[in-house]
């Protein structure tokens, strides 16, 4: 590992510079909150598919993926097939242009704005506090997942002290992030996505030319098996694992991303709906690289080393890819590969962190407490929310943990906001209080699985019950609840009428 | 098992190359 230290810690720092100065610049051009919160909704198609996949892929793939993928093979599949590819293209297809076209319609930054507008809540505000405190509750755990991420990253590659690492890391990406919102997230997301694509890219190609092959590496597998059975090579092997391997496919990789808020405001921040279908295409491919790299680079280690004891670093498996770059490509190249797993990280971290703090100032503060506040005073709270944030991410981190589970957490409980959005957007039917119900009972299931630990005794993966809830519930609900008055329907039912109300960037 | 099955490897590549054509035909014929 020493020899690789050196040429890391300067890549490391240099990288950090490089994306705080673009941070820099893209303060220039924030001047209201639209500006911080949305981009000024002038997004183009690659940076908006890199950015997509730079936030969707944390250092859940990086580290919780790949050591979930050492650990159990082929049951990991069920989650990276719909991850990795009808996931990713269902959510374009269902929610990207009408999210677009609504948010601009009726004005809306965030997605509690959207759904406050769609379902006319704006006087009780039930629905905005309940969406509020879904995200924050996310973003905390997500970027509390990261900050671990970095903190094992930086400790396995270059053997810095855990905390330490925490806090710098932190202090980068707060900085950026309050510097520049959501447009030097872009920004630095293009570059970082770029980065995470060439790291998997050569990952992978690493992985089969190292094994000697496809049909060697196939064997090695099977022969790991042999040696473990909790190592899986077929994710169809006994029942038990179907049915998680369905609830993880549809729960994770298909919920949790066509409900995905964070990707919602990406939608909304494209420069027009055209945007979004080149994006589309691009975010497939990305999205099919950086999982398939990042999978096989991580079975190859367990072929390598079929016992994690044996793993040359450290025995925590969800460093495999770290120990993967660090040892076997030149020591040139592994600075540049582990800087992309942190990319990752970074690039999600950051995300989330403008989210939990247009949430906390955009969606509770003011619309609760400041009605009218003026645009800057606003920015400049949301800046201010966005360190209180990060600061508490670090103290939550500085306890370590399971990167894989913090993440899934964070990422599926954002997933909750599938049911209410898409059935809003689509059904002109849905009602205030279908959501409502939806979104709570999807949020105690969530919870429920948690703290009960009901996967075990299920078998069933948390987002599946959870995510689900929020469609039945919310469609249920809806059917037994007054309608919504006409012109609310109207608006819903002209979003699917195309070239209705384009956006002003076409016009 | 000797290898990996190959039901495995097709589990991975068919909805691969399923969502590719998808996203070209909507990328397509959606692009308005």
């Amino acid at each position: 590992m020493q020899n690789i230290a050196g040429s890391l810690q300067v890549f490391i720092v240099v990288y950090l510079l490089f994306l705080l100065s673009l941070g820099y610049f893209a303060s220039k051009r924030m001047n209201k909150l639209e500006d911080y919160v949305l981009a000024g909704r002038n997004i183009g198609s690659w940076v908006l598919a890199f950015t997509f996949s730079a936030t969707g892929m944390s250092g859940w793939l990086g580290l919780g993926f790949a050591g979930y993928a050492y650990e159990a093979g082929f049951e990991g599949i069920w989650t990276m097939v719909p991850s990795a590819t009808i996931g990713i293209l269902l959510s374009f297809v269902l929610v990207s242009k009408l999210i677009r076209r609504y948010s601009e319609n009726v004005n809306a930054l965030t997605v509690p704005d959207v759904l406050e507008k769609r379902y006319y809540d704006k006087k009780k505000k039930i629905l905005r506090i309940v969406s509020a405190i879904i995200i924050l509750a996310a973003s905390f755990a997500y970027v509390n997942g990261q900050l671990v991420a970095i903190g094992k990253l930086i400790n396995t590659a270059i053997g810095w002290d855990f905390t330490m690492t925490v806090i710098v890391a932190a202090i980068m990406f707060i900085g950026w992030t309050m510097l520049g919102g959501l447009l030097a997230i872009c920004w630095t997301d293009f570059v970082q996505g770029i980065l995470m694509v060439t790291g998997a890219l050569l990952a992978g190609a690493f992985a089969i030319s190292l094994s000697g092959g496809f049909g060697t590496f196939s064997m090695e597998l099977a022969n790991v098996n042999k040696i473990d059975p909790n190592f899986i090579i077929s994710p169809f092997a006994t029942l038990p694992i179907i049915i998680y391997g369905i609830s993880l496919f549809l729960g994770d990789g298909i919920m949790s991303w066509v409900g995905q808020p964070t990707l919602m405001v990406r939608y909304m921040s494209a420069k027009n709906t055209k945007t979004l279908t080149l994006s589309a295409m691009a975010a497939v491919f990305i999205q099919s690289i950086l999982f398939g790299g990042t999978f096989l680079a991580a079975l190859y280690m367990r072929t390598k080393y079929p016992d994690p004891s044996l793993l040359p670093v450290s025995g925590d498996t969800e460093t495999v890819l770290i120990q993967f770059f660090a040892t076997m490509t030149h020591p040139v190249f592994a600075g540049l590969f582990i800087g992309s797993i942190m990319a990752g990280i970074l690039s999600t971290a950051d995300s989330m962190l403008v989210m939990g703090s247009t949430t906390l100032v955009n969606d509770l503060y003011i619309p609760i407490f400041k009605p009218g506040l003026e645009d800057r005073k606003a920015l400049q709270y949301t800046r201010l929310a966005t360190l209180l944030i990060g600061v508490v991410g670090v103290l939550m981190a500085l306890r370590g943990g399971s990167v894989l589970w913090i993440s899934w957490f964070g990422w599926n409980t954002l997933g909750l906001f599938g049911g209410p959005v898409i059935l809003g957007l689509l059904w002109p039917r849905a009602t205030r209080e279908g959501a409502i119900a939806g979104l709570s009972t999807g949020f105690i299931l969530m919870l429920a699985w948690t703290v009960f630990n009901l996967e075990p005794k299920t078998n069933l993966f948390q987002a599946f019950p959870a995510c689900a809830a929020t469609y039945i519930v919310t469609w249920l609900v809806s059917l037994m609840t007054a309608p919504p008055e006409e012109k609310i329907q109207d608006e819903v039912r002209a979003l699917r009428i195309k070239k209705v109300k384009e956006n002003k960037n076409i016009a | 098992m000797d290898r990996v099955p190959i039901g495995t490897w097709l589990f991975m590549l068919i909805p691969a190359l399923g969502t590719y054509i998808a996203a070209i035909y909507y990328y397509v014929n959606y692009n308005e």
